[in-house]
């Protein structure tokens, strides 16, 4: 019997011209035989697994990798981890995720921060073999009232399909950010929605990938404004090499009352070679009058400026291109608050990268 | 109340303006589309037999594609009430006293013969499926210059030009309302420019769609040989009914090598008409294709110019406008293709969404592999005037080629109330302080436009603005 199983994922909140083909993106995965990774979770005693919301309220809130996947997920993937954050606390919660190489893994996170909480959350994938496999994750987080979350993702995986699914939502004075370090993978499928419906609520979505020779990454952000002043910021970083395919799409959606809200997309992706194909949807949807909305992109080569800037300081084209590299995911690496995980991630790149 | 005295001057009448008709003063075909009425338009436009086989061919293309289902609603429009020929009774001339009065009359109201006279280099003038006017500046002509309908070039000396590049820009299995063009199109344009010829003065069409409940589906075809240069404008209207109408029109450009073209549109289709109009240009090697475009009327709006840079060195330019009103829904902007190598395109539009109208600016960029060294820079602007209505940005970059540069802005926002408390404290209204910014919003397609269009771009957008407050 035939166990593979076709998923349109990543879809586009509102759709274009079929031809563009970005849609939505198509993944096949396994019907059955899908087993949890190891998961293994450390958090100081103040953390809890008994939640405030309910797995059907989790449920509910719209995902960046669309509804077949959510569907898919709730059926192979084992109970859900879950956290929660009491109010007034501040917490770091370490989730390190173990692919044992053989098998496809599907797991479920819930966390949730009560008002005021703080979190950072650290959920970092990691290979035990180098031999293909597909992982997928969904991961459900509720920030409450004047709350602060800080979800790290680092995939140190290679060789591997990722599918990586994110569903958010953010109270009155709530603030999450989220933190994507993609240094690897054969095929990594991505998506985050977030949905500020808090007044004065915060989000900001910072990605850095590096798209190695004949890899894919499809990758797609949703920022929902509902709530009064609320404030979005997505960013990507990103590097393509030879045969590499990257689709970044990412949507500011500013829906009736969100009255003043700000939000922004920017993306630079640097081209290593010729044959890349690079994709961008930047959307910004509105419905609401009193907002400010800004995209902007920058894509190809780099420019003459720079390279002769590192010329005439005796740094040859390629190295230029390799410094540069590195300089953009360190960008976002750097964002990352613990010194053991940016040392790690440092560790893995730099004897391919710096 | 005192009443507004500065929109006085703007009459909407101007374009909702009609004669009484009655049936004896037009041949038409049934409403619907069946190989027998496409035949009948076939012998009734005395087809060679090439193109009675491609308009058969795009029948079948048509039927078996599907409706777009990204885009605006097309509920409203039911092709079998669409009547999709309607001639009037009377054949082309080159002189306006010859045409008849009524028809006369509703161009002279549009203010077509006028311009012609201060302004145009030629004017061709469709009234419904056939075009009923028609003429050049001898100086024009005398240079090599053709401009005519396109019935009458099939059949004189470009009749095999003209079959080299008809719909080979736009075929008919593009999209579904392409193959209807295909089967049905009546009436547009030939323009020929030869090698080294430079128009000084604009060409212009005038599409007019008087008859409730038809479409008009003409076809203009502009050929700017090496080194040639043109300046073709498009206009466009229509009364307002309360049923449905359509424009499936189609607009292939050729720009030669080292040539330039600009197309300037300003689109004021009545509020209950399907504009789904197809554009595209092919620019050769050092090339240089220009577009201008005002988008003010239709009730539903599918319109993406697209260029395709295909010689080394060959530029665009779009600079447009697109205004969405009460019950509109506009879907428009461009595609851009970058084949040669060192092309370069550039992008400026604005978008205004008012009293409930939605707005997309929907656009693609492509840089193909070996395009090297190509550069797009694109930038669109939305101005929300309130929070009834719709604006979306839609864009995709798709790039594969490492030495491009490819960048993107947009930007949304609002009237700032600083700059209209600034022009108000200056004595201006309210009304006529929104009025003003929009139009200087506005103001990168008006400076393009000459002087005559622009006047008439910055009128629609007054009489749009008529009303925005509260």
């Amino acid at each position: 019997m035939d166990n593979a199983r076709d998923l349109y994922v990543n879809p586009l909140p509102k759709p274009t011209w079929h031809r563009c083909r970005v849609n939505d993106a198509r993944i096949t995965v396994k019907k059955s035989g899908v087993l949890p990774a190891t998961v293994s979770v450390s958090a100081s005693s103040g953390v809890t697994a008994k939640m405030n919301t309910s797995e059907e309220d989790f449920r509910r809130m719209e995902s960046g990798m669309g509804k077949e996947f959510e569907i898919y997920g709730f059926e192979v993937s084992a109970a859900p981890v879950c956290r929660h954050v009491p109010a007034g606390e501040d917490e770091e919660i370490d989730v390190d995720i173990w692919f044992d190489g053989k098998t496809d893994c599907f797991n479920s996170f819930r966390f949730e921060a009560e008002d005021n909480a703080a979190a950072d959350i650290y959920m970092i994938c990691r290979q035990k073999k180098q031999t293909s496999f597909k992982g997928g994750l969904d991961t459900r987080i509720k920030v409450g009232k004047n709350a602060h979350v800080r979800l790290i993702r680092v995939s140190l995986v290679k060789g591997s399909g990722l599918y990586n699914n994110v569903a958010a939502s953010v109270d009155d004075g709530g603030k999450l950010e989220i933190v994507n370090i993609w240094p690897d993978g054969n095929e990594v499928f991505d998506g985050c929605a977030i949905d500020l419906f808090g007044e004065k609520s915060e989000s900001s979505i910072d990605t850095a990938y590096d798209a190695k020779e004949g890899t894919k990454f499809d990758l797609n952000y949703v920022a929902r404004h509902r709530g009064r002043e609320s404030v979005c910021e997505i960013t990507a970083n990103g590097i393509l090499a030879k045969g590499a395919e990257k689709c970044f799409r990412s949507t500011v959606d500013f829906i009736t009352g969100c009255v003043e809200a700000r939000g922004v997309e920017n993306e630079d992706v640097l081209l290593l070679d010729e044959d890349v194909i690079n994709k961008t949807v930047p959307l910004i949807l509105c419905t609401e009058e009193n907002v400010e909305g800004e995209h902007g992109a920058t894509i190809g080569k780099l420019s003459d400026e720079i390279l002769f800037y590192l010329n005439t300081r005796g740094i040859d084209e390629k190295t230029a291109y390799r410094l540069i590299s590195a300089g953009r995911m360190a960008s976002v690496i750097n964002l990352i608050p613990k010194g053991t995980v940016r040392k790690e991630i440092f560790e893995h790149i730099g004897s391919e990268r710096i | 109340m005192k009443e507004k005295t500065r929109l006085d001057d703007v009459d909407r009448n101007l374009y909702d303006f009609r004669y009484e008709e009655s049936e004896e003063d037009f041949y038409k075909v049934e409403s619907g589309l069946t190989p027998g009425i496409v035949e009948q338009i076939s012998k009734e436009k005395n087809d060679p037999l090439w193109m009675r086989d491609l308009r058969l061919a795009s029948l079948k293309v048509y039927e078996e594609m599907k409706m777009p289902d990204w885009g605006p609603s097309l509920d409203g429009l039911n092709m079998d009430d669409i009547v999709t020929y309607i001639k009037p009774k009377t054949e082309m001339v080159a002189s306006w006293d010859e045409v008849p009065d009524d028809i006369k009359d509703t161009f002279e109201r549009l203010g077509i013969p006028k311009a012609e006279r201060q302004s145009l280099a030629g004017v061709g003038a469709q009234y419904d499926s056939e075009i009923v006017y028609h003429n050049i500046r001898e100086e024009v002509a005398a240079q090599g210059v053709i401009y005519t309908d396109l019935e009458s070039a099939l059949h004189g000396p470009y009749a095999d030009m003209i079959r080299e590049h008809f719909m080979k820009l736009l075929p008919a299995n593009d999209h579904k309302f392409m193959a209807l063009h295909g089967a049905v199109w009546s009436g547009g344009s030939f323009v020929y420019v030869p090698p080294g010829v430079k128009v000084e003065i604009p060409l212009q069409s005038y599409f007019r769609l008087n008859a409730p409940g038809a479409g008009q589906f003409e076809h203009t075809l502009i050929i700017v040989d090496e080194g040639a240069d043109l300046h073709f404008i498009e206009g466009c209207s229509a009364p307002k009914y309360n049923i449905a109408n359509l424009h499936a029109g189609a607009v292939e450009l050729f720009v030669g090598k080292n040539a330039r073209l600009r197309y300037s549109t300003i689109e004021n289709w009545s509020k209950n008409m399907y504009n789904l109009n197809s554009k595209r240009a092919l620019v050769e090697e050092g090339g240089k294709m220009e577009w201008v475009s005002g988008s003010f009327g239709s009730h539903t709006g599918y319109l993406y110019p697209m260029t395709i840079l295909k010689g080394d060195n060959s530029k665009c330019e779009f600079t447009g406008i697109t205004f969405a009103g009460a019950g509109q829904h506009l879907d428009t902007r461009l595609k851009i293709v970058h084949s040669g190598k060192n092309t370069t395109s550039a992008v400026n539009t604005k978008s205004i969404s008012k009293s409930g109208g939605i707005g997309t600016m929907r656009s693609s960029v492509l840089v193909n592999p070996g395009a090297e060294n190509a550069k797009s820079t694109v930038d669109c602007a939305t101005l929300m005037l309130d929070s009834e209505s719709c604006s979306d940005t839609i864009p995709v970059m798709d790039i594969r080629t490492q030495s491009a540069d490819v960048g993107h802005e947009a930007k949304i926002g609002r009237i700032s109330n600083d700059a209209i408390f600034y022009l108000m404290s200056r004595g201006m209204t309210e009304e006529d302080a929104r009025a003003m910014i929009v139009s200087g919003f506005a103001d990168n397609v008006s400076k393009e436009l000459p002087l005559e269009y622009a006047i008439e771009m910055n009128n629609l957008i007054r009489l749009e603005m008529v009303g925005s407050i509260g």
